[in-house]
């Protein structure tokens, strides 16, 4: 049971940590950018995730073949088409979306994330592990654009609003938060998004840090225990010893 | 920013800090009293009040974050560390620096977000690089334009400001545009002694005018910054004045108008955000006071001297380190590097001058559009 | 092969391109009628009030070209006509969409503003259901009228319109002059420059752009008809066209609209100048003669059109004199300019002629409009 409880806990802690946007500071141009409504966010994470994944299969089904000096142009030729297919689809039958993402569907292509993780992991695993990484790595990234886009959102219109882009934009939900003479209209714009994405990253760091230091207390612990342990096993030897 | 560089013959430990911020503090007391006298008799009781509350809300504000600012970094004397942090001070200068519609809950969070992310995040009281008031008042121009109460507004402020008719002309001065202007406010003399409404601090000119000389008679504020802001200010529109043909009165009328005189006495005077060694500050004064003239001639901003103090903050580690060294023995290299980037700044300013034009003088297709109307009254 | 040598890199990038291609048109080929569907379905609604029930097609990429950059899109309306969706930069920089539709027999039959924003009451005019009733029925050879007051806009829109016309009637196969229809769209805009400044005494001095000059006069008005044209000069560029106006102008007395004057052939544009100077000051007369209606008690309820819209006020005349100005208002927009009147308006009283009036520095357009109300109020009490 405790074994279940730590590793679940590892898959938040590690999506706080090693969150791509806030803790690795990846993909920050189109965080900055998009996070303006949880509609943006989410349409852009779940293309960053479409792209992200599939880029990470073919790369490492292609990596053993490539050789290293041009690994580079196939890799951006790879992600290049992926995000050429999505902006086809979503001009298709998502055109809300695509108009409100605009130029940054273009440019996941040079997101950093992703070539990044292509370069750092996908090269050198194989297919189930990539994919699972990059599956990780753009639901944290999803995740950190909700984060920032809920609290542009609620506090620069007070307004919590969800479309379906599918569907014409019809309206899922949406909940007025805070009364319109009491929003902070910054928010929106980019001031409120560097402010945002400044405390975040504080924080992110705040957790790594207070981490950090459980850890190097769990260490002391563990060693202060072990020396105890083995302590305790010398004097018993001895007695043991002593006896015979 | 920390500089552990001390210039050396040293100005300021004459005072100690809290002394300082204490005579600074009366001395903003005096503006906001004078401001919602003045408010009271010229409009009505009502606004005389707003004066005051939206004072009481912003210090309010300012001292509410630092004590919750305080509580979370576990400090043991939450009281001690707030008085000194002087948050206060941002409080009152950024309601000083603000027009009298703007509400209530704008004032309260332009305050908070000032606080926090234009000081508390560098560090606190000391540490921070731009000057909080400024930083808070760029948030309320910027975000809260809608926000403002515009039963006040249409009462307050629906008369034209020396600023806005000046700008209507392009601050191209012949004489006539000067004269017209000025005269159309009651003349200088009620200009030095406030007769219209714009921030609620820019209200006279003279009570400024004395503050500064009291402030400077106190030790409190270093005379080098604001005289070398105040003249340059003079100098460079009266040369521009005299360019177009307007002279001494477009000269006084740019000291005398917008924020010229509250910054130069309250925010560019601030120790902690302008450079440290004298030559330093001198060519901060000269820079803000070309860059105050260039944005409000050239720019659509209400006004240039908050934006100039904002950029100028900007510059000031660099500024420090342009006048780096020793004080005494590269006493001569260091004036030539700042004779120089003074010299370059001031020409482009008095080029930006010369070349300023009349609107109505420019596109005939404007003229057009709107005399046709005029002349052929339609009934359509 | 060598995974290092040349060939195989080659090889290998080439491989992966094509693969790249090939699906990238597969997607292609499945999302590009849908998208095409997707941009006529945003215009389906423009489109449908033009025709009901017709069946569209884009047709853009048949006709649009390099030189045609103002239109965004053309629709053929199967067995009804076609429709333009057009753009341009008329006064406000952020520029206004429009839609035009015509029928196949060559009759403008549909005109839509989509978006502008152009000044309130001046540039927004070419927008509404007015103007768009003085396009529709026009053929697709001629100019769109130019408004008066909204000449920029008006050129804008002339320009854009031409464009389609000029791409209507390829399709077509009508003969079409493009440069002829931009040299009238000058011509009819020419036509509204004219300006006239009420004296106050019946008379009017106008001035207008001639063909070499500009033309001035005092043109005296009664009972809304032309008494007498004096003082007509300007374009005596010696040339001999359009003098014989300077000479014996007996031909425009009696004349109630510019419509009864005869343009003298070879002098057109000076003809066009000289009537759009007797229409402005017809007009002119026109709007001070019915700007004011009388309350019965000495009081005018009166109106002009000032800067921002439009003003009113009530003017009280004892003994051919304003006796006072109340209620002045209608120009408040906030901008400052010409308040000085509705603050206070004592400086009008005791005036026996709008010239007596001083302008407002910087509120010319005010100044002329409370003048212009203070004229009615005295000439309605007489």
């Amino acid at each position: 049971m405790s074994e279940k409880k730590t590793k679940k806990q590892g898959f938040f802690s590690k999506m706080l940590t090693d969150n791509p946007v806030f803790g690795l500071y990846l993909g920050i141009c189109s965080t900055l950018a998009i996070s303006t409504s949880i509609n943006n966010a989410l349409g852009m994470g779940a293309g960053v995730i479409f792209v992200l994944v599939l880029s990470n299969v073919v790369v490492s089904l292609i990596a053993p073949i490539t050789p290293d000096d041009i690994h580079i142009p196939v890799y951006i030729v790879v992600i290049a088409t992926l995000v050429t297919i999505l902006q086809m689809f979503l001009n298709a039958y998502a055109v809300d979306l695509y108009t409100a993402l605009g130029a940054f569907l273009s440019l996941i292509v040079v997101n950093c994330i992703i070539l990044g993780r292509a370069e750092a992991y996908a090269c050198n695993h194989n297919v189930k592990d990539s994919a699972k990484d990059g599956l990780m790595m753009g639901l944290s990234y999803t995740l950190s654009l909700l984060v920032m886009s809920l609290i542009r959102q609620v506090l620069g219109t007070g307004v919590l609003e969800l479309t379906n882009p599918f569907a014409g934009s019809a309206v899922i939900f949406s909940i007025r938060l805070i009364p319109e003479q009491f929003i902070i209209p910054m928010f929106t714009g980019e001031t409120g998004a560097f402010f945002t994405f400044a405390v975040l990253a504080a924080l992110i760091a705040l957790y790594k840090n207070k981490l950090a230091e459980a850890e190097a207390a769990a260490e002391k612990a563990a060693k202060v225990a072990a020396a105890k342990a083995k302590a305790a096993q010398l004097a018993k030897e001895k007695a043991a010893k002593e006896a015979a | 920013m920390k500089f552990t560089f001390k210039p050396s013959p040293n100005y300021r430990n004459e005072q100690s800090t809290t002394h300082i911020m204490h005579v600074l503090t009366i001395a903003l007391l005096c503006v906001f009293v004078f401001s919602a006298a003045w408010y009271g008799m010229r409009f009505s009781f009502a606004y005389g009040l707003r004066v005051i509350l939206m004072g009481v809300c912003a210090v309010v504000a300012a001292v509410l974050t630092e004590a919750i600012y305080f509580k979370i970094m576990g400090s043991k004397n939450i009281m001690k560390d707030v008085s000194r942090s002087y948050g206060w001070v941002t409080g009152m200068i950024i309601v000083l620096i603000t027009k009298i519609d703007v509400s209530y809950y704008a004032i309260f969070v332009s305050t908070v977000i000032a606080i926090v992310f234009g000081k508390l995040v560098f560090g606190g009281f000391g540490q921070n690089i731009f000057n909080p008031a400024a930083f808070g008042e760029a948030l309320i121009m910027n975000s809260f334009g809608a926000s403002a109460d515009a039963k006040v507004t249409s009462e307050v402020l629906s008369g034209a400001t020396p600023l806005t008719s000046m700008s209507a002309q392009g601050w191209a001065s012949n004489q006539t545009v000067v004269s017209g202007v000025v005269s159309d406010l009651g003349g200088f003399g009620s200009m030095i002694l406030g007769n219209y409404a714009t921030v609620i601090g820019g209200s006279c000119a003279l009570l400024l005018i004395i503050l500064c000389a009291w402030l400077i008679y106190m030790k409190v504020i270093d005379p080098r910054l604001s005289v070398t802001y105040f003249v340059t200010v003079f100098v460079v529109s009266l040369i521009t004045g005299l360019i177009h043909g307007a002279g001494v009165e477009f000269a006084i009328f740019n000291l005398l108008v917008g924020g010229v005189l509250f910054c130069g006495v309250f925010m560019i005077t601030d120790p902690v955000t302008t450079p440290v060694s004298i030559p330093g500050k001198i060519l901060f004064a000269i820079c803000a006071a070309c860059l105050t003239l260039l944005i409000r001639w050239k720019a659509s901003l209400p006004d240039g001297a908050l934006f100039s103090i904002l950029l100028m903050n900007m510059l000031t580690p660099a500024i420090d380190k342009l006048c780096d060294g020793s004080q005494i023995k590269d006493a001569k290299t260091i004036q030539r590097k700042v004779c120089i980037v003074s010299a370059v700044v001031l020409v482009i300013t008095l080029l930006v001058g010369g070349f300023l034009k009349n609107p109505e003088a420019e596109s005939a297709s404007v003229a057009n559009q709107e005399t046709a109307v005029v002349e052929t009254v339609n009934v359509e | 092969m060598d995974k290092n040598s040349s060939m195989y890199k080659t090889v290998l990038l080439g491989v992966v391109s094509a693969c790249a291609g090939l699906l990238l048109s597969a997607v292609n080929a499945v999302t590009a009628p849908v998208i095409a569907d997707n941009a006529l379905k945003q215009v389906q609604s423009t489109l449908e009030n033009f025709f009901p029930n017709g069946e569209f097609t884009d047709v853009t990429d048949k006709y649009k070209t390099d030189e045609t950059e103002l239109i965004d899109g053309v629709y053929e309306a199967k067995d009804e006509g076609y429709v333009f969706t057009l753009h341009n930069t008329g006064y406000s920089s952020d520029g206004f969409k429009f839609a035009i539709a015509f029928d196949n027999d060559g009759n403008i039959v549909g005109y839509e503003g989509l978006s502008n924003s152009e000044t309130a009451g001046k540039g927004d005019k070419l927008f509404k259901d007015d103007y768009a009733n003085q396009v529709i029925g026009l053929t697709s050879t001629d100019a769109v009228p130019i408004i008066s007051g909204a000449t920029v806009t008006s050129k804008a829109v002339s320009a854009a319109v031409t464009e389609a016309e000029s791409v209507y009637n390829e399709i077509q196969g009508i003969d079409f002059d493009a440069d002829a229809a931009a040299s009238a769209a000058e011509n009819a805009s020419a036509k509204s420059d004219a300006s006239c400044t009420d004296n106050g005494d019946g008379t009017f001095g106008c001035k207008v752009t001639g063909f070499s000059g500009e033309l001035t006069a005092t043109i005296e008005i009664k009972d809304g008809k032309v008494v007498s044209v004096k003082d007509l000069k300007g374009d005596d560029d010696g040339d001999g066209v359009g003098d014989d106006w300077f000479t014996d102008t007996s031909s425009l007395e009696g004349v109630s609209s510019a419509d009864e004057i005869d343009a003298m052939t070879g002098a057109t544009v000076t003809s066009n100048a000289v009537k759009s100077m007797i229409q402005a000051a017809l007009d002119s007369a026109n709007a001070t003669a019915n700007a004011c209606s009388d309350n019965g008690d000495g009081t005018f309820a009166c109106k002009a059109e000032g800067f921002a819209g439009e003003l009113t006020a009530t003017i009280e005349v004892k003994d051919g004199k304003v006796a006072s100005v109340k209620d002045l208002k209608g120009d408040d927009n906030g901008d400052g300019v010409g308040d000085d009147w509705f603050e206070d308006a004592s400086s009008l009283e005791g005036v026996s002629s709008a010239d007596e009036v001083d302008d407002l520095s910087g509120a010319t357009f005010t100044s002329e409009a409370v003048k212009t109300m203070i004229n009615a109020a005295l000439a309605s009490s007489k």
